[in-house]
């Protein structure tokens, strides 16, 4: 179940990072036609920004969570005794699955309203963005869920955190 | 329970959770969030949920940090900088130091093909690093040299600080990137004078390297940092021309990162897709934190905080150079426990109306702000770029030599500092240049 979950979680990392090299190459290609033609790619902006980025953002969130890999301050945190460290962590982890939880109710609503109206942008050309709002509740929805794992893990005394993590890997 | 009292509270709270080791992102939306609803209700709280972040990842300039990160690990994992250390190796062979010195100039080559600090130091680290120790360096000086010039990476564009910092603060990318190129060499030739000093007169610290020099290594050397030119120019030379925006200039120096690697056959698979696994982390997290600073700005300017701190340090001195002073000594003391753009990012929406108020250049006062954050990267106990290093040479130098090491470089830092802070005109002269 929790390797099912880790699979799924670096399978939506590996789509992400495919937004990198789309968005860069569809920029450059922009940039090229733009100062060699004169005649820039119709849209670049708003699908890079609406569909790559959007993608880049929020498919690998839940891999963020899992991987402990959200910026955190580790200062007073490696000075507590176990106890209060996991008792830190615990709250932490079921904190941020409340908080990702309203996240993903609210861009939940907002995407099933972009939905009905068929939402677009006018930017060159018109772009439907409806379907990208809908890449935020799944994102924000998974990494609430994530957070929740997490959250077992740590009362079943197993690894969660970054050092610990890499320690058990190398 | 007024406002500012609430807003108080919950700059409280956020850092005892900071301090409970949540991650700052979770940390910011949860207080902005419970803040706001205490302030008015709930209704208010989900209305700055709803549209926000689909707004803030769809930011165009934002697009910026994806691609400059990209950039700087493509750079990172094909290897794009030995050449560069190799030739300035050679060429400061007769100075005392020489290979310190080198090290701060292949930082800060390395800097302008990379956004950020941490990656300029992973990279250099493992080329730099075993020269020095193996020409009888000592330790503390071969990584404290490292630790101190990687933080170039975010003064010497391009620079994902500088990209933060621009969108929180509505300032030209384009123009902060430019306005780091001199801060960024001035940085490096005060390191590069101090090294010379130290090893002229403690000839013990770095003993004189004996090699011989022939004009066809030279040549060759030469011929092999093609790369930095093309990758200068490219990124660089079109801002400041006016041919493309940061974000366009990211995706050009990427790409033309990648196809530099793939003419000098470094680009991997394994390379390829390391270096888009480290963006995709990175990019993640820092529009998770990101998210988590712009509900924490209206929480703030709701509850009338930075107003109140506004008032507070103008009636402590309406001086510009004293307000500058007072934010430096906070960011110096926070930046030993919070990383770079954790701080950024936590601060700005609180100071921003007090640079405003005090009427203070956000240009010139965004160098200082990296300058400072830089500053951070290499002071115990968060120093990251010190654990960086550590876990980059896997422990063969201890954590305590190379904090020493960097004190040093500290000491210049803060020269340099002052320098920046006494003459604007370092930081403003070229972007007054820039094609508008």
């Amino acid at each position: 179940m929790l390797t099912l979950f880790n699979r799924l979680c670096s399978w939506l990392m590996f789509i992400g990072g495919f937004g990198v090299i789309a968005m860069m190459l569809n920029i450059v290609a922009d940039v090229v036609a733009k100062l060699v033609w004169n005649a820039p790619i119709q849209g670049t902006v708003e699908i890079s920004s609406y569909y790559y980025m959007v993608a880049l953002v929020m498919l690998p969130m839940a891999f963020v969570e899992m991987q402990d890999q959200q910026i955190s301050v580790d200062l007073l945190f490696n000075h507590f005794p176990a106890w209060l460290q996991k008792l830190a962590l615990l709250f932490s982890c079921l904190a941020a699955a409340a908080i990702l939880a309203v996240m993903t109710w609210r861009t939940g609503l907002d995407a099933m309203r972009a939905l009905r109206v068929g939402e677009v942008v006018m930017g060159g050309r018109e772009v439907i963005v409806w379907p990208s709002r809908m890449v935020l509740p799944l994102g924000f929805g998974l990494a609430s869920l994530a957070a929740l794992l997490r959250g077992l893990l740590v009362l079943r005394g197993q690894p969660v955190t970054q050092s610990d993590l890499d320690g058990g890997m190398s | 329970m007024s406002n500012l009292v609430i807003g108080w509270i919950g700059v409280g709270t956020l850092f005892g959770l900071l301090a409970f080791r949540m991650s700052i992102g979770t940390a910011l939306m949860a207080v902005s969030f419970v803040g706001i609803t205490v302030m008015f209700n709930l209704q208010a709280a989900f209305g700055i949920v709803s549209a926000m972040p689909f707004n803030l990842i769809g930011d165009w300039s934002l697009t910026a940090i994806p691609m400059f990160l990209f950039m700087g690990f493509i750079a990172a994992n094909t290897g794009l900088t030995a050449g560069a250390f190799d030739l300035l190796r050679v060429l400061l062979a007769r100075v005392p130091g020489g290979l310190a010195s080198a090290s701060v100039g292949a930082c800060g080559l390395f800097a302008a093909a990379s956004g950020s600090s941490i990656a300029t130091t992973a990279a250099m680290s493992k080329i730099a690093v075993p020269e020095m120790l193996k020409a009888k360096y000592h330790p503390s000086l071969a990584t404290g040299v490292v630790a101190a010039s990687g933080t170039l990476g975010s003064l010497i564009p391009p620079s994902i600080l500088m990209v933060l910092y621009g969108i929180f603060t509505e300032q030209s990318i384009g123009q902060l990137f430019i306005a780091g190129v001199i801060p960024g060499v001035l940085s490096a030739f005060v390191y590069m004078a101090m090294i010379t000093v130290r090893a002229t007169v403690t000839p013990q610290l770095a003993p004189p390297v004996v090699e011989r020099i022939d004009r066809a290594q030279v040549l060759s050397l030469l011929w092999s940092v093609w790369p930095f030119p093309v990758l200068v120019l490219g990124v660089l030379g079109g801002i400041f021309g006016g041919f493309f925006t940061p974000t366009e200039a990211g995706a050009v120096g990427a790409f033309l990162a990648a196809t530099v690697a793939l003419l000098r056959r470094s680009l991997t698979r394994k390379a390829l897709a390391e270096a888009i696994r480290q963006t995709t982390l990175a990019t993640s997290s820092i529009f998770f934190l990101s998210i988590g600073a712009v509900m924490f700005t209206r929480f703030m300017g709701l509850s009338g905080v930075p107003r109140a701190l506004t008032d507070m340090m103008l009636s402590v001195s309406d001086n510009q150079i004293v307000i500058i002073l007072m934010i430096a000594a906070l960011f110096v003391i926070l930046g030993m426990v919070i990383d770079s753009i954790g701080l950024i990012l936590l601060t700005l929406p609180i100071l921003l109306p007090v640079l405003e108020a005090a009427d203070i250049n956000l240009i010139w006062f965004g160098i200082i702000c990296i300058k400072l954050l830089e500053i951070g990267l290499v002071t115990p106990p968060v120093g990251l770029n010190l654990y960086v290093l550590h876990s980059a040479l896997s422990g063969e130098v201890k954590l305590r030599d190379i904090i020493s090491g960097t004190t040093w470089f500290i000491a210049m830092d803060i020269v340099t500092l002052f320098i920046l802070i006494a003459f604007p005109a370092i930081s403003l002269f070229l972007p007054s240049l820039m094609a508008q």
